[in-house]
């Protein structure tokens, strides 16, 4: 199987022939890998990674001379003011020149999954209205916020639509919705509020035969019926460490959607516990033998994993899952 | 439901700032003391405390509520100014070096003020040596200490160790999502809590104990 094909074989909830493998590991680390591997890329190439997670496109938001005057007063900036702000076309080619140039790479010649992140609809406003005023404007503006996400996921569904058009194999929507215990906010202003849109991107993705995938940290137990119900094909992480399980993912989940996850970057990889990361590899491989799972470290590895721990650990799921 | 006071306890429940800030004005003028009307504050913020604690209610809820009750302090503070009431208990706290996460921190910080500790929020990304100076400037009883990052808990073991390198009137309190009872035993910080209305809990007990 080439690297496309094996992720893909999880997303159709098939067995493939090895569990395919990634990491977030440049934001912390590229200094210590350049140095150890001379780049994070050959890092990528020698662990053969199978996917290529990118960034890039349009900002949705053009920010205007209103804008930048109340926050540079320190006044807050609020549901209307955000009704009033134009977005930018999220189809301007040249704004896709990089994505275009690292799709080509990946796709081409490394044959890998290439998944592009784009910030979901609850992420994409937190840097507009900063996320505390953010959360309490869901009670306090609940029609104007409504009416800025049904804007947004409009602006979601076109570039996710240009992604496409250029290779893109999934979206990956980013929009942390759990904490440690729970979820940020209540499940009904979940099914209320961000639901419908996220909603009107997968069916779009899906519908021109893409994948699509969540990115949320924390707790998200309570809206994991929703998440099945959009139809999202991938789910990162899934955080065992803020109370999402694998046995319980296992049990009632895994016909619905696929999981990226793997070494937990709050609890076991960065520890200087090398006997907990090689658990923490023969558990996954154990559990996921059959497919179900793209594994991957469940946020940014920090920065307090050592170059060797990092090696040690990529070395020891390679072992237990290519020989 | 014609009582101000019983009305503030439910603004405050609600979140609704503007009644918050009525019910409060008409408390004041109706004759009720600065006292009674921070009584009904501190039981509308039990409630969403608690009810915060058991899931049933999410951040925005506690962060609308911790509005109403700001705008209900901006017209009682003058009040207490003028009769002397001042709280009895200082809390001096902040996300340690190297930590921007806030929302957990400022939630503690509005429980804390609601149940009617004064509280001295330092922000983030705080160096050891500022927080101690602030605890000692503002005589704090209780210092707490935040941190969302595994990265940024060394910083809270400095910060806690810069502090018991002296002896100090102040107890320590510590929390935040990769902190545990454990490590906070092992940092030695005088207590842990894992959410913001344990944090009151934890508070009054610590206070009442020293
Ligand atoms: C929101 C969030 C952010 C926001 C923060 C916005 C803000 N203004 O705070 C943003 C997007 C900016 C952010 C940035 C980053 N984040 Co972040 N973030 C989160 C997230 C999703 C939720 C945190 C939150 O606000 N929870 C809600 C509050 C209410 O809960 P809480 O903070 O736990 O607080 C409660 C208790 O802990 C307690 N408590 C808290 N403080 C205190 C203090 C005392 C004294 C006491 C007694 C109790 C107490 O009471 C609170 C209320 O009940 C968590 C996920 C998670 N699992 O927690 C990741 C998470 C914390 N982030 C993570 C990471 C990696 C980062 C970044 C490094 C990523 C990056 N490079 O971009 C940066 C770090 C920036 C920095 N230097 O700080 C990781 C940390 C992993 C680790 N190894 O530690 C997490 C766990 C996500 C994950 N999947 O692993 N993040």
């Amino acid at each position: 199987m080439t690297s496309k094909e094996r992720v893909e074989a999880v997303i159709r909830h098939e067995k493939p022939d090895r569990m395919p493998i990634y990491g977030w590991v440049r934001y912390n680390m590229k200094d210590k890998i350049d140095e150890r591997f001379g780049s994070v890329e050959a890092f990528e190439d020698h662990y053969a990674f199978d996917l290529a997670h990118l960034f890039g496109g349009p900002d949705a938001y053009f920010i205007g001379d209103e804008y930048t005057r109340k926050k540079e007063a320190g006044e807050e900036i609020e549901p209307p003011d955000v009704l009033n702000l134009p977005l930018n076309n999220p189809e301007e080619d040249k704004d896709f020149d990089n994505l275009r140039a690292e799709i080509k790479h990946h796709k081409e010649v490394r044959s890998r999954f290439v998944y592009v992140q784009t910030p979901g609809l609850f992420e994409q406003l937190n840097t507009v209205f900063g996320i505390e005023n953010h959360l309490c404007y869901l009670l306090e503006y609940p029609d104007e916020i409504k009416e800025i996400y049904r804007r947004q996921a409009e602006w979601n569904r076109k570039f996710a639509g240009k992604c496409l058009d250029l290779g893109v194999d999934m979206i990956h929507v980013s929009d942390d919705w759990g904490s440690q215990k729970s979820l940020l906010f209540s499940p009904d202003i979940w099914w209320d509020m961000i639901y419908p849109g996220q909603k009107l991107v997968a069916d779009y993705v899906k519908g021109r035969g893409g994948h699509i995938s969540l990115h949320s940290d924390g707790d998200i137990n309570l809206v994991v019926d929703g998440i099945k119900k959009i139809g999202y094909d991938v789910v990162h992480p899934w955080q065992e460490s803020a109370g999402m399980s694998y046995e319980d993912f296992l049990k009632n989940h895994s016909d619905s959607f696929s999981i990226m996850s793997g070494y937990d970057i709050q609890t076991t990889l960065g520890f200087g516990r090398l006997d907990d990361v090689r658990s923490a590899a023969e558990r996954v491989v154990r559990l996921f033998g059959n497919g179900g799972l793209i594994f991957c470290t469940t946020h940014f590895v920090q920065d307090h994993c050592s170059i060797d721990e990092l090696v040690f650990a990529y070395d020891t799921i390679c072992e237990l899952t290519r020989t | 439901m014609n009582d101000p006071l019983q009305q503030l306890i439910e603004a405050i429940k609600v979140g609704n700032r503007k009644i918050a800030a009525t019910a409060t004005q008409t408390a004041l003028d109706s004759g009720s003391s600065g006292k009674e009307v921070l009584g009904a504050l501190s039981e509308g913020m039990d409630d969403v405390g608690k009810r915060f604690k058991a899931n049933e209610i999410f951040v925005p809820e506690v962060l609308v509520a911790a509005r109403a009750m700001k705008k209900s302090m901006e017209l009682l503070e003058p009040i207490l100014v003028k009769s002397g009431i001042k709280p009895e208990h200082t809390l001096v706290i902040g996300t340690v070096k190297g930590d921007l996460h806030d929302i957990g921190k400022n939630l503690v910080a509005m429980m804390m003020k609601g149940a009617n500790f004064n509280v001295i929020d330092l922000g983030t990304n705080l160096p050891a040596q500022t927080i101690l100076d602030a605890a000692i400037e503002h005589k704090a009883d209780l210092v707490g200490l935040s941190a969302l990052l595994t990265t940024t808990m060394p910083a809270m073991r400095e910060t806690v160790a810069l502090m018991n390198k002296e002896p100090h009137p102040f107890k320590i309190i510590v929390g935040g999502a990769p902190i545990t009872q454990d490590f906070a035993d092992d940092i030695g910080a005088d207590g842990f809590a894992i959410d913001a209305a344990s944090t009151v809990e934890l508070a009054r007990t610590l206070v009442t104990s020293s």
